[in-house]
């Protein structure tokens, strides 16, 4: 009886994993983002996992993760304080969809 | 068989053991605010001596990146980037400073430092900043 339960069970289990599965694959295989990004002052340099992409001005980059969990935006200018952030997918998603471009003003170097 | 507490723990010590520590090859690479390159020491953890012996050094002969091998013994990793000054007679490090302010002193540059996980991008570029 035990084992005809366990038996039922896990027939119910399987196509509820795969369904699961499926639900969250579109999800989990987007690594690509288009990503705006601007920076103050305009003449910073923007870049992207330790390649330079481009200056300070707001310009929509192609961000892709690939296999890795995180990405490095950075930006540097003459006279001022760099910025690094390490971004998780989560976190590229969540400023996208509630508050758009990545913005950043760079401090004065004192 | 009952398989206790210590049983459990001894099977799980075995894993760790037989699937190693894993690594992870970085490139670093160092510039200052300026996009110029700087010569750089990068330093494991708080491992100074390490690096030097192990000639863990970025931009010194001229302007190049350092594939540096890192062993994720924990899920973070700390990477610290730190500017030395360079004798340009020998091309070689003046002195191996064996911590951030000693390198700050030497250099004028504040050195860089990020935590890094197994899975981040293979490319690290360190941007300093003088004090």
């Amino acid at each position: 009886m035990v084992l005809v339960s366990s038996m039922a069970n896990r027939n119910l289990c399987i196509p509820l994993a795969s369904l699961l599965a499926l639900a969250c694959l579109p999800a989990c295989s987007t690594t690509a983002f288009k990503v705006g990004i601007a920076v103050d002052p305009p003449t910073a340099a923007v870049f992207v996992n330790g390649t330079r992409v481009g200056q300070g001005t707001r310009r929509v980059y192609d961000v892709d993760f690939g296999s890795s969990e995180r990405i490095c935006v950075q930006a540097a200018a003459p006279g001022f304080e760099p910025v690094t952030e390490l971004l998780t997918k989560q976190q590229v998603q969540d400023q996208l969809s509630k508050y758009g471009d990545f913005r950043w003003t760079l401090k004065q170097e004192k | 068989m009952k398989i206790t507490r210590n049983h459990s723990l001894l099977l799980t010590a075995l894993l760790v053991s037989c699937a190693g520590v894993p690594t992870r090859t970085f490139q670093i690479d160092a510039i200052d605010v300026d996009e110029s390159p700087v010569p750089c020491i990068v330093v494991l953890g708080d491992d100074w001596a390490g690096a030097a012996e192990n000639n863990q050094y970025v931009n010194v002969g001229g302007d190049d990146s350092l594939a540096l091998k890192v062993p994720f013994d924990r899920p973070e990793v700390d990477i610290v980037v730190a500017a030395v000054p360079v004798d340009p007679a020998t091309g070689k490090p003046r002195i191996q400073p064996k911590s951030r302010t000693e390198s700050s002193d030497a250099t004028g540059f504040l050195a860089d430092f990020r935590r890094v996980r197994l899975t981040d991008p293979e490319r690290n570029l360190f941007i300093l900043r003088r004090r």
